[in-house]
């Protein structure tokens, strides 16, 4: 009896061992740790929540970070259910001048349970609904809120560099960061305009001069950038933009206000 | 004689007082923010009218320098703009009832669908970059397609009543003057207008389908949150424009393909539409629309209904 006892207290803290998630999930964010399930590797599950005038729009930017740091993708999700998100991974249109979530679906973000894991998040491909294969790269269990991995919301301001690579931001005017890039690793060098665009998501934008019509017409999207505290320090992470598939990403910690 | 004197002196100081308090009186009337003259009240209509055409000039060019340095403002100097250009056509809409102002109200509701702040997180917000530039180019299309239909021809108050149903489900009377010439036979003003009136649905349609002034205006929305509001938004203006007209018997089709495509996608917003996902009740309205603006989907349904 002591046993069984003993079997139900470790399971009932296995199952509390899991993430924290809310009853609903329009009130999703934060950073969640977990594996994928074919390449048992781990991975990294970023959720920013989109406010639209301080009120949940059940719009969130989501930043998948796989393949044990090596790569990332930068997503869209929206409400299909009270527990349920569909994904789509987000790419520049033709003119490589604004995002937009890209058709097909990757996939479906929704809580499940099961004996091993308890309650968890799990990322599940989106099968059956086109030729074209979901651009992400295997299904993913998170099963924990990340502990070393946290998101940050706040400017990424100051120097960031890491070996050769290094982002240099500071505070631009029209609400924007100046970036001077040197990211030999991701072929992004130069000058830059950063541009929140989705909640926690920069996009690098290339400067340039506009004298036409449209003064502010702007310029094509370069990369994407986004600001996290991984244990004490706080970090960048860049990437190039695809249309949400696995792309090379580069950790830069800050080393200078 | 120092008494006549000074009394004169007290005169002439009063007189310039009095030019100096009126301040910006030119003319008989007060000049708005943007240097533009406001029409007496003994002014004619097209005093009225000159009056908001140059207010939305003026409040467009110079919402185009600020933009240089500043969105949130540029963004602000465009929506006073429309005031103001709405306050002479409020005058000027005592006899006649101009479209223009109507497209102006529209510009107002679609400025209101980008929000004013994207959240306490977001320190970058470009919600203010997004709505002046989607506005600006739907100035354009107003500019372009609607002024020119005011000046050409007026949308008179009374002749009949007709009651009809607005944008938002309220009732209205609305009516027209017999203005010459008989839609169903001898044609004339009214059917020249009434056709050229359906032409501008069109090119409404168009605006948001990429093919207006500024070719690349869906993109510029930058989310689907976005485009879906603007979408609901439009396509029950360009039905509404459409059954409003006495054409509308040939437009049946597209009327209530707008407006049911307009449910949907507002139940979309709303997280219980028939699309899988925002991104995909966007392609589904621009594929739509673009099928309205060809009318070669519609055609036969068309045909259908004239028989």
């Amino acid at each position: 009896m002591k046993l069984l006892t003993l079997a139900i207290l470790l399971f009932s803290l296995k199952g509390f061992a899991g993430p924290q998630l809310p009853q609903d999930f329009s009130q999703l964010e934060g950073a969640f740790k977990g594996v994928g399930l074919s390449s048992k590797k781990s991975a990294y599950l970023l959720v920013y929540r989109v406010l639209e005038n301080n009120q949940s729009s059940c719009r969130f930017n989501i930043f998948l970070i796989s393949q044990n740091k090596a790569g990332g993708q930068v997503l869209e999700a929206e409400c299909i259910g009270a527990t349920a998100l569909a994904v789509l991974g987000i790419g520049t249109t033709s003119n490589s001048k604004y995002l937009e979530a890209k058709l097909p679906p990757a996939g479906i973000l929704e809580e499940r349970f099961d004996a091993k894991h308890g309650r968890y998040l799990h990322l599940g491909r989106q099968k059956n609904t086109s030729f074209l294969p979901s651009p992400l790269a295997e299904d993913y269990a998170f099963t924990s809120d990340s502990d070393d991995i946290r998101v940050y919301t706040g400017a990424p301001l100051g120097l960031f560099n890491s070996n050769s690579n290094s982002v240099s931001s500071t505070n631009g005017n029209q609400g924007t960061l100046n970036l001077v890039t040197q990211l030999p690793s991701l072929g992004l060098t130069g000058k830059f305009v950063g541009v929140s665009e989705l909640a926690g998501v920069t996009i690098l934008r290339e400067q340039k001069l506009d004298n036409s019509l449209y003064q502010y017409s702007e310029g094509e999207i370069s990369g994407m950038l986004v600001t996290i505290v991984s244990g004490k320090r706080v970090m960048v992470v860049v990437g190039k933009i695809s249309d949400g598939r696995p792309q090379s990403i580069v950790f830069l910690p800050l080393t200078k206000n | 004689m120092k008494i006549l004197k000074s009394t004169l002196a007290v005169f002439a100081i009063l007189l310039i007082a009095g030019q100096v308090n009126a301040g910006s009186d030119i003319g008989g009337g007060t000049l708005n923010e943007f240097g533009v003259e406001y029409p007496t009240q003994s002014s004619e209509d097209s005093y009225y009218c000159d009056y908001s055409y140059d207010t939305l000039d003026i409040a467009m060019s110079t919402a185009l320098n600020q933009a240089r340095t500043d969105f949130g403002r540029a963004r602000n100097t465009i929506r006073r703009g429309i005031q103001s250009a709405i306050v002479g056509f409020n005058k000027w809409g005592k006899n006649y009832k101009p479209l223009t102002k109507d497209a102006l109200v529209r510009a107002l509701e679609l400025d209101r669908i980008f929000n004013d702040s994207c959240g306490e997180k977001v320190e970058f917000c470009q919600a203010d970059r997004r709505a002046l530039r989607f506005v600006y180019g739907y100035l354009q299309h107003v500019k372009e397609r609607i002024v020119p239909l005011d000046r050409d021809y007026y949308m008179p108050l009374n002749s009949y009543q007709r009651p009809y149903t607005s944008v938002d489900g309220s009732q209205y009377d609305d009516g027209r003057t017999y203005a010459g010439g008989n839609l169903y036979g001898g044609g004339g003003l009214w059917e020249i207008f009434a056709s050229k009136y359906k032409d501008t649905a069109i090119a409404l349609l168009q605006v948001y389908a990429g093919q207006g002034p500024d070719y690349q205006l869906p993109e510029a929305f930058g989310n689907d949150t976005y485009e879906l509001r603007a979408a609901v938004k439009i396509f029950n203006y360009a039905s509404y424009d459409l059954r409003r007209d006495d054409l509308n018997r040939v437009f049946k089709c597209e009327i209530s393909g707008l407006s049911s495509l307009a449910q949907m996608l507002s139940a979309q917003l709303n997280g219980n539409g028939p699309f899988y996902s925002k991104r995909e009740a966007c392609l589904e309205a621009r594929g739509f629309a673009d099928r309205v603006i060809t009318t070669s989907d519609a055609y036969h349904c068309r045909m259908n209904r004239r028989n």
